[in-house]
């Protein structure tokens, strides 16, 4: 009674108890309108406060993980956006310094991906450029409200942060699966749109280099390709190695790069030697369009009749002298590598004081096997080298010999029985014999490369080895087998110094 | 996507909110209910069944508006008044269309329908759909109720055999029915390796 | 519906009541999904008892200031959307200042809007009721709100992480996480479990427990004191039937 009393106060019709429906519905609307209108624009007011608070905390938050992904960055372009990407929003070029002028790198920022119904992640990850190569950055979890983010977190995103590369963007089986490739995703895209845009998709014609400038048929199992960072044109350094066990380079191929504008020119070049002594080899132009084209080849076929530093002094003009400096260029990031890596490099390691080296002579097929001990010795190459400059007076035989050891200790016959263990290794290394064919002088050994759990008992049983070491002094030490398979080498250089 | 391979990921997306990352075991959606309504398996399915309903629906017309209409407009902010409104309208509709065609149903839903309004598995599922794509928030709607359904049924089921027994008079009840939730929340856990 | 008056003691009873006898979460079993989900931390769990005061208490207020106004046929939409309005102003300003303690609740601040507590105390209490009431039913329901949260919080922290953090949610609070079953990761006392829903719905089993427990201990207090009094009355009796035969 109260309530209808009330009702009529309101509405202002204080003789009827009874009104027209519809008066009384539309004040019972009207006042859920009021009501809904009050309190819409209560929250518009609010959102004008808060609205800007809220976008300087992630304003912040972005901040920060910038520093995270690059700890110099001091500021960011204007974000430039990407169409087309389910993963990616946009992008921002990195600088480390206010003026923007020193780029670091990209950061890509990806949108909000819903992780099936465990939550969202939004991440930020770095690229950058090692010459026209991607380089994986570092990635900030802007958002990560997944339910298991601490496995996600510890398991897939801190060992990536830790090492980006391709093998732990690779490791997504971390208990945190659908996460962790909800990630990956998101830092392969980034990388494929960096270099689809900014990268470099250039396929080097490695065949072509190398009969063009060494005049050799391509092994493609022999060639490693390295990153060339810090220099202008040069982009890549490809090692070529003399056998399967990837030691001793006997040549380099640098690959340069120009381009402003629309011209564009990209060079291959040959080095051997050491970084004090550069040899000069060929070159090959791989790609050019410039103005002067016709002059640059002309330049380069009288370049290749005679290779050397000398031969640019009348490179000065137009598209000559950008190659000149390209080449120059390439030389000094062979030089800063170290230069050829070549086996020859190693000799004054035990073998002083000699005047002059031999041709290498290439053994195939040449093994010696010692079952008992599960070692498998093999001879590559060898050298003479003289005391003389003139090559008639040999002063030693220097071998590269390689021995692998895949076998489960202790092997049945052996007496000294010790600890079950597997045993596989890998070494490479020189031996250095001189005197008699029949009974040899080691005048020492050293290794090259070492692969072995012994790894610092072989090293220094190998470059400390003289000829008065027994091989009845291996037994007992604590790498009984490994050294057992360093004698079995010996063996063999013997046997083959002999048989010469 | 072939077509296959966006039909097994729609299917694993499913698989997940329902068991895996389970409505009322892992995310706490629905636990008013679920605690109160179990007593009887009868009642349960039908709230299961209403509840499956409802999410759907409104994780079918909450997704446009928050996308074509709130997001262009930069009335995001509105989103959860805008959802309880449409949730609260939704089951208003519902009940007058069940009351229509099928007053047994109507009454055996009795007082069930309007509570789900307070239900926040459905609130939680709209919410949470916020940064989904379509294809995945119905997804989630399809899993999270279908997920609910199954252990409020589940729950119901044990309780009822619970019920006969003779329990510490301190346990009896609503103390033991939470301990049957924690061990089934702890086999669900057990799940969540499986579609990694 | 009349409206109640209400004298000094009810006032005190209007806010005493829910913290302990009927408490909105032990006993009237309403607001248990944030509950279970926020309380892995207890920083959080302060955190969303405050923010939850902030809704009850507005939202009980302002229903109780128009309750005479708002029509009974739009009752329930007019609530909500005042209660949705709370609850989007406390979203709008933890996002901007403990923006930590927002997308620590996540989800679970929107879905105060549905929160029985909240809805129930409108319908119940606040619509019928004066002002300065319903302020401190909202306020004894919060409080005992909070420390029906804190209970479970504390323990699933300290049983489940094995530390208690702070300043983690609260810029203002420095950070300091104070060890008390977990000293290093090889001295580690904690049970993981605690920290999942599993855990959860085991301590607020637990606690019910211990309710129904301390009830059933009350009821046979009292059923004995009956029977006491029941005996003693009847020994009277016969003492005095005895004496006046005696007589």
């Amino acid at each position: 009674m109260e309530e209808t009393k009330q009702n009529e106060n309101k509405l202002a019709s204080p003789e009827k108890q009874s009104k027209p429906e519809w008066q009384h519905w539309l004040a019972v609307g009207g006042i859920l309108c009021a009501i809904g209108g009050v309190s819409a624009l209560a929250l518009t007011a609010l959102n004008l406060v808060t609205g800007p608070i809220i976008k300087r905390n992630n304003d912040q938050k972005q901040l920060a993980g910038y520093r995270a992904i690059y700890a110099n960055c001091q500021a960011v372009s204007d974000p430039v956006a990407i169409d087309n990407n389910a993963n990616l929003a946009e992008y921002y070029q990195a600088y480390s310094d206010e003026g923007k002028t020193q780029l670091i790198g990209y950061i890509y920022n990806s949108k909000t991906i819903a992780v099936k119904s465990y939550g969202n992640i939004h991440a930020m990850v770095g690229i950058s450029s090692e010459g026209d190569n991607p380089v994986l950055g570092k990635v900030y979890l802007v958002e990560d409200s997944l339910s298991y983010k601490n496995t996600f977190e510890t398991g897939y995103v801190e060992p990536y942060n830790a090492n980006p590369s391709d093998e732990t963007l690779a490791a997504v089986k971390c208990g945190a699966t659908y996460g962790a490739t909800a990630l990956n995703e998101i830092i392969t895209a980034a990388r494929d749109h960096f270099t689809a845009n900014f990268g470099d998709s250039f396929q080097e014609p490695l065949a072509d280099d190398a009969k063009t400038i060494w005049g050799e048929d391509l092994q493609q199992d022999l060639v490693k390709e390295t990153y060339l960072s810090d220099h202008t044109y040069a982009r890549k350094a490809y090692r070529f190695f003399e056998d399967e066990t990837m030691i001793g380079e006997w040549g380099q191929l640098i690959t340069t790069k120009y381009s402003q504008g629309s011209d564009s020119i990209r060079m291959t070049i040959g080095f051997k030697g050491t970084e004090t002594n550069v040899v000069w080899g060929k070159m090959a132009i791989t790609q050019a369009s410039v103005s002067d084209a016709d002059a640059l080849n002309a330049f380069v076929e009288t370049y290749n009749a005679a290779p050397g530093e000398s031969a640019f002094d009348s490179a000065t003009s137009g598209s000559l002298a950008i190659l000149k400096d390209m080449a120059l260029d390439a030389k000094a990031a062979f030089a800063a590598a170290g230069g050829l890596q070549s086996t020859e490099r190693n000799f004054n390691q035990i073998e002083k004081d000699y005047a002059a080296v031999s041709d290498p002579v290439v053994y195939s097929d040449k093994t010696l096997k010692n079952d008992s001990y599960g070692a498998k010795a093999t001879a590559y190459r060898s050298w003479s080298v003289y005391s003389d400059a003139e090559k008639t007076t040999e002063k030693a035989k220097i071998f590269k010999m390689r021995v692998q050891m895949d076998v489960d200790n202790p092997v049945s016959s052996d007496p000294h029985a010790y600890v079950p263990e597997h045993i596989e290794s890998d070494t490479v290394y020189l031996i250095a014999l001189s005197g008699e064919v029949t009974a040899p002088t080691v005048d020492g050994m050293y290794v090259l490369s070492d692969s072995s759990g012994r790894h610092q008992v072989i090293t220094d049983y190998i470059n400390g080895f003289d000829n008065s070491k027994a091989e009845d002094g291996v037994v007992g030490t604590d790498a009984t087998y490994s050294l057992k398979g360093i004698w079995t080498g010996l063996k063999l250089a013997k046997s083959l110094y002999a048989g010469e | 996507m072939t077509a296959t391979s966006v039909f097994t990921a729609f299917l694993l997306a499913i698989l997940s909110s329902m068991l895996i990352n389970n409505v009322v075991l892992s995310r706490f959606y629905g636990i008013c209910s679920f605690l109160g309504v179990s007593n009887k398996v009868k009642s349960s399915v039908g709230m299961g069944l209403a509840v499956v309903f409802v999410i759907i629906l409104a994780a079918l017309v909450s997704w446009p508006i928050y996308n074509y209409i709130l997001v262009p407009a930069g009335l995001a902010f509105l989103d959860t008044i805008v959802y309880i409104l449409v949730i609260a309208s939704l089951v208003q509709l519902v009940g007058l269309v069940i009351k229509k065609y099928s007053p047994a149903l109507y009454k055996s839903l009795g007082i069930y329908l309007p509570l789900i309004t307070t239900n926040c598995a459905v609130l939680g599922v709209v919410q949470e759909n916020n940064n989904y794509t379509f294809g995945n928030s119905m997804a989630n709607a399809i899993g999270t109720s279908v997920g609910y359904l199954i252990m409020i049924v589940l729950f119901s089921t044990i309780r009822d055999r619970l019920s006969g027994y003779d329990a510490q008079k301190s346990w009896k009840g609503l103390p033991l029915a939470l301990i049957t939730a924690a061990l089934m929340a702890m086999a669900i856990m057990g799940l969540s390796g499986m579609v990694a | 519906m009349a409206t109640q008056t209400s004298t000094r003691g009810q006032h005190k009873q209007n806010f005493l009541n829910p913290i302990w006898k009927a408490n909105p979460l032990f006993v009237l079993l309403l607001g248990t999904c944030p509950a279970l989900a926020v309380t892995t931390s207890i920083e959080q769990a302060i955190g969303m008892g405050i923010l939850f005061t902030i809704v009850l208490v507005g939202s009980s207020v302002l229903i109780s200031l128009l309750r005479k106004i708002i029509p009974e046929e739009v009752e329930t939409p007019a609530y909500i959307i005042i209660i949705a309005t709370f609850v989007t102003i406390v979203k709008m300003l933890s996002e901007a200042f403990v923006p930590a303690l927002y997308e620590g609740l996540g989800v679970f601040l929107s879905l105060l809007v549905v929160n029985c507590i909240v809805l129930g105390r409108a319908e119940a209490f606040a619509k019928s009721n004066g002002v300065y009431d319903s302020f401190l039913d909202a306020l004894g329901n919060s409080l005992g709100y909070l420390i029906a949260l804190l209970i479970i919080s504390v323990v699933r922290e300290i049983l489940g992480t094995g530390v208690i953090t702070l300043g983690a949610v609260f810029p203002f609070i420095p950070k300091t996480v104070i060890p008390v079953l977990k000293y290093s990761s090889s001295l580690d006392f904690s049970i993981p479990l605690f920290a999942r829903p599993a855990g959860g719905f085991i301590v607020y089993g637990v606690v019910e427990a211990c309710i129904a427990a301390h009830t059933w201990h009350q009821k046979d207090k009292e059923m004995a004191a009956k029977r006491a009094a029941a005996q003693a009355a009847a020994a009277a009796r016969a003492k005095a039937q005895v004496a006046g035969e005696a007589k």
